[in-house]
């Protein structure tokens, strides 16, 4: 696919991303994007999309850990709550 | 004092009380100082020598002290540590201080390790060659003209400069092995699950590990004996033995290893040949067969292996809003989406490239193209790793299939980047582990030669890999 500064600033935008030189995004997306698709010459369309399989005796017991840290500890805390900032 | 010694005799000489760990971390944060123009720390650890101290006082008075007394360690700035600095090689993250240890930095100092400081790498771990980091590029301790590799670049150095004795990286598609090849040490990417991801930023969760490197293959083996085993706070961490590193052996009698045709072309560089030719004849003496194998797959690894890195990325780095973290930036006067924008503006170049493209690839109307065929074609790259263990015990390959290069030569090509990364992208992509081991040099730099096992077989295979060590 042909990179657009358009498509460029359209994705920065879902991304929440601020750039500044498009061109230079252009560019380098274009060579990525370029290179990712040798996978349209990997022959795979019939291939399964596998997932890694762990046998059950591997995992952890399906128990409650309790947590030994507060992690709440370094934040700012107000009558038990955490404080955010305000956003305007 | 030797601060090039093995950690393992250093922390039997430190026991015995032929050293002091005072005198060690002392040593240890000195050469730091004169070393400062390889800029291989983000910071350091002004309370090491008091804690240094504190392991001399438990000895003295007969208390246990841990395997890792006194032992400097150096942690990459990814990995959390509590009340110290973590930032990630980020702008977005200069002050962040994590509340809490990653159970892997909580390990090491329960074990007596001495944390002197935390290394400089690729922003979020993005990148090969340490050159992307916020904070300057780190210089290969062998020749500071060349890059010390990626993205653990600063603990590799740190390893290679004796400013530590074992280092703890991160091994997305080759972050810990392929600096360990470039600087000369010993690295290791274990089997996913081996080690808790807990208190590391993530990047590529799905693929990545925490790693040890180390001067000898027996002292990454003893930092695996003691970071290794399930955690509570990681539920992708599996039950196995940590105490199997304790006792790990050469033994390759009868052995199998596949030596993989696409990881050695013709047209590769004849210093790593030669590096590779003696590796397989040092295999072949302890009673091992090599023969050459096949895996299809690998030329399709790397495109695979960025397209779901960058999709994860995406996903992962969405958190830095700057308001749950970040710096200090005025919001008056912005709409919200804009204050966000603005924000994470501060991510450097590399991280906002892969942020935008891990936006491309998994969108509609692309997912199918990119993103569901990478996924495949790590499916059929798994299956074909799988069938070659089950007719070998190893496959083996040289670590980089290039030598170190200079700083700035392949800052501006991303492609180039990407793909020294073919050799190692496998061992993610299909969970395996994978050690890269130092043997020998082309153009007077440090050439590694990686092995490969068959998941939860690490302990086996580092004791494998002592069989390479000592090469010339």
């Amino acid at each position: 696919m042909a990179v657009t500064e358009e498509e460029i600033n359209r994705m920065a935008a879902m991304m929440r991303l601020e750039i500044d030189d498009r061109s230079e995004y252009v560019e380098k997306v274009q060579k990525m994007l370029d290179y990712f698709e040798l996978l349209d010459s990997a022959g795979v369309d019939d291939e399964e999309i596998s997932v890694r399989e762990v046998s059950l005796d591997r995992l952890r017991p399906d128990e409650h850990v309790p947590s030994k840290h507060d992690l709440s500890y370094a934040a700012r805390n107000e009558r038990g709550h955490i404080k955010a900032p305000r956003l305007g | 004092m030797d601060l090039q010694a093995p950690a393992a005799s250093l922390a039997g000489m430190v026991r015995r009380g032929e050293i002091s760990a005072e005198d060690l971390v002392a040593g240890t944060m000195e050469r730091i100082e004169q070393t400062r123009h390889l800029n291989i720390f983000i910071s350091t650890n002004q309370d090491a020598l008091r804690q240094a101290r504190e392991v001399d006082r438990a000895l003295k008075s007969g208390e246990r002290v841990g395997r890792l007394a006194g032992i400097p360690v150096s942690i990459k700035d990814n990995i959390c540590t509590r009340n110290h600095r973590t930032t990630c090689a980020s702008r977005m993250l200069e002050d962040y201080t994590p509340p809490y240890d990653a159970t892997v930095v909580r390990r090491l100092l329960d074990e007596g390790a001495i944390i002197v400081g935390k290394t400089n790498m690729d922003e979020f771990a993005m990148g090969l060659s340490t050159e992307f980091s916020a904070f300057g590029p780190t210089l290969n301790p062998h020749n500071p003209q060349f890059v010390p590799g990626g993205s653990s670049g600063g603990s590799a150095a740190s390893v290679a400069n004796a400013t530590s004795s074992i280092s703890l990286g991160s091994d997305t598609g080759g972050s810990v092995r392929n600096p360990a090849s470039f600087c000369g040490v010993a690295g290791f990417k274990p089997t996913y699950g081996m080690v808790s991801r807990y208190g590391l930023i993530s990047y590529a969760n799905s693929i990545e590990q925490i790693g040890p490197m180390g001067r000898t293959i027996r002292d990454v083996a003893l930092a695996m004996g003691v970071i290794s085993g399930p955690d509570a706070n990681d539920d992708t961490t599996l039950r196995s033995d940590p105490s199997e590193f304790d006792t790990i052996q050469a033994d390759l009698d009868g052995k199998r290893v596949g030596l993989v045709r696409q990881m050695a072309p013709d047209d590769m560089d004849r210093g790593i040949r030669g590096v590779l030719d003696g590796a397989v004849s040092r295999l072949e003496s302890g009673g091992a067969v090599c023969e050459e194998v096949s895996l299809e797959t690998v030329e399709y690894s790397v495109a695979a292996y960025y397209t779901i890195t960058s999709t994860e990325a995406g996903s992962n780095l969405a958190r830095y809003d700057n308001i749950r973290y970040g710096y200090d930036l005025d919001r008056e006067g912005y709409e919200f989406h804009r204050y966000l924008a603005k924000a994470r503006g501060r991510f450097g170049s590399e991280v906002k490239r892969r942020i935008i493209a891990g936006g491309f690839v998994p969108s509609a109307g692309y997912a199918g193209r990119y993103f569901l065929k990478a996924l495949k074609v790590k499916s059929r790259l798994t299956r074909e790793v799988d069938d070659l263990f089950g007719k070998y015990d190893y496959l083996v390959s040289p670590t980089v299939p290039v030598p170190p290069f200079r700083i700035g030569e392949k800052i501006d090509d991303p492609v180039a980047l990407f793909l020294v990364d073919i050799n190692t992208v496998t061992a993610n992509l299909t969970g395996k582990p994978a050690v890269s081991v130092p043997c020998g040099e082309s153009g007077g730099l440090p050439v590694g030669i990686q092995m490969m096992a068959d998941s939860m077989k690490d302990a086996e295979l580092l004791g494998a890999a002592t069989a390479l060590e000592g090469l010339p």
